[in-house]
């Protein structure tokens, strides 16, 4: 199995945005542009995570081309035609329709985080209907302690604690996500990704911290992740994707190498 | 014209999404007459063994698979849990019968330190037999994301396999099945559902 290298898309209000300490949150973009984009490079999976916090759609905005969508899912509906990798999407979600919805809407994955906190019984449920591999969590956390709401409100589970909670009840994958490295550039949290590696069996997915192509190589060097995953890296270097690829088939990571010429004339990955 | 089997909650727009672009015509279809007017069949699917058939049980669809496929030959591609569903039963749902159209069983993946369960991503597959648009001896990468994963009793039926000696695909005269999803493979998944449509 191959180690997987994902960009992680942050919607808000309809429009990808650059995330920082969970709380800034700058327009970078237009998310079908982006996903086709990425689609030509042959990523090989695509996360969303709508961080919308009320549900109003601003995206009639004149600057951009192409018309995005007024609400979550159609948007989703119409990111998916674009998309012939894997792509997760979450956001939200609070109950077994909203998992059902973006499951018909095109994505093959959802991902849970709140939600799972306030209904003891969804990760359960949702099990039961969809099946481990079509359910993904989003662990947010700072210093050792799980939060939810936005990286809002402190629960009193630790990172590890959560973890296993959650494998028990069937989760399909987890999403380690440091609150503190969001956005920074410094570089992923090794300790915390090996322990989770390590204390459990589903595969595990490193987020946050990303800032040049050699913390990439680190992050499976040290801490043996299935996957990492950034965001602002990929949206603001120039083929970032390929050069990161690049970087980690240098450094011996088992990576996937798609030998497809780039619509960005930047040729042949060989 | 190519009849895609709703198995419900499954990622069906996934492959849907991808029939579009590649122009293939299909339909959608739940029941038996359905079935039988169409020339080809998808079966996709994701879940529980156990939900997959009870819900080909609630549609009235299993006679007719099974008399579309044996009887008539028509091809079929099983995709995921729509290939483990052609086969006799799982270790997933103990006691519940599969479509039986391939001889063998669906067991869980072994232990291994080269994937998590569900084993989920990209994984080197090496093509044994010609499967549609693929060539025999050459390795191609595809996405798979499962817990379980087929053993056909014999085992030259095995076009395609991947990590741990998984089986990644079975060819069994007009019957196809890929573990891996072709749909979300890219350009050589795509190739497969462009040549199983051809």
């Amino acid at each position: 199995m191959r180690k997987r290298l994902i960009p992680c898309i942050f919607l808000k209000e309809g429009m990808i945005v650059r995330s920082e300490d969970f709380l800034t949150h700058q327009v970078i973009g237009n998310p079908i542009n982006q996903v086709a984009r990425f689609s030509d490079w042959a990523v090989d999976e695509i996360v969303y995570i709508d961080i919308s916090q009320n549900n109003e759609y601003d995206n009639r905005r004149s600057d951009h081309k192409v018309k995005v969508p007024n609400d979550k899912f159609s948007l989703l509906s119409d990111i998916s035609k674009h998309v012939f990798v894997p792509f997760t999407f979450g956001g939200g979600v609070r109950n077994i329709q909203d998992i059902a919805k973006i499951l018909q809407s095109g994505a093959d994955k959802v991902v849970l985080n709140t939600g799972m906190y306030i209904d003891d019984n969804l990760l359960l449920n949702a099990v039961n209907i969809f099946g481990s591999q079509a359910l993904v969590a989003c662990v947010d956390y700072k210093d050792g302690f799980v939060y939810f709401k936005h990286g809002k409100f402190k629960s009193q589970y630790t990172v590890s604690r959560w973890c296993v909670i959650i494998q028990n009840q069937g989760i399909g994958e987890i999403i380690l996500n440091d609150i503190s490295r969001d956005g920074k550039g410094d570089g992923y949290d090794i300790d915390t990704i090996r322990e989770i590696v390590e204390l459990t069996t589903v595969p595990v997915v490193a987020l946050g911290g990303a800032g040049d192509y050699f913390d990439f190589g680190e992050c499976f060097n040290e801490a043996n992740p299935s996957a990492v995953a950034a965001g602002n890296i990929f949206h603001f270097k120039e083929h970032s994707y390929f050069y990161a690829k690049k970087e980690l088939e240098r450094e011996g990571v088992d990576i996937r190498i798609e030998h497809i010429g780039l619509k960005e004339g930047i040729g042949e990955i060989k | 014209m190519i009849g895609v089997i709703n198995l419900g909650n499954s990622n069906l727009k996934s492959l849907t999404n991808t029939l579009d672009f590649l122009k293939i015509n299909y339909k959608v279809v739940t029941k038996s007459k359905e079935l039988k007017d169409v020339k080809k069949l998808i079966l996709p699917g994701v879940g529980t063994f156990g939900n997959g058939m009870e819900r080909l049980e609630k549609l009235d669809l299993i006679t007719t698979i099974i008399e579309e496929v044996k009887i008539k030959e028509k091809p079929i591609l099983g995709i995921c849990l729509g290939m483990q569903l052609l086969f006799e039963s799982s270790e997933e749902s103990i006691g519940v019968k599969g479509l039986n159209l391939v001889k063998g069983k669906v067991i869980s993946l072994p232990k291994s330190n080269n994937y998590g369960i569900p084993r989920i991503g990209w994984a080197e597959s090496a093509i044994n037999s010609d499967f549609l648009s693929l060539e025999k001896n050459d390795t191609v990468d595809f996405y798979y994301i499962h817990s379980y994963y087929v053993k056909p009793y014999d085992a030259n039926i095995i076009s395609i396999n991947t990590d741990n000696n998984i089986t990644a695909s079975v060819k069994y005269k007009n019957i196809y099945g890929c573990q891996f999803h072709p749909e979300k493979s890219h350009i050589k998944g795509l190739d497969i559902l462009k040549s199983f449509s051809d």
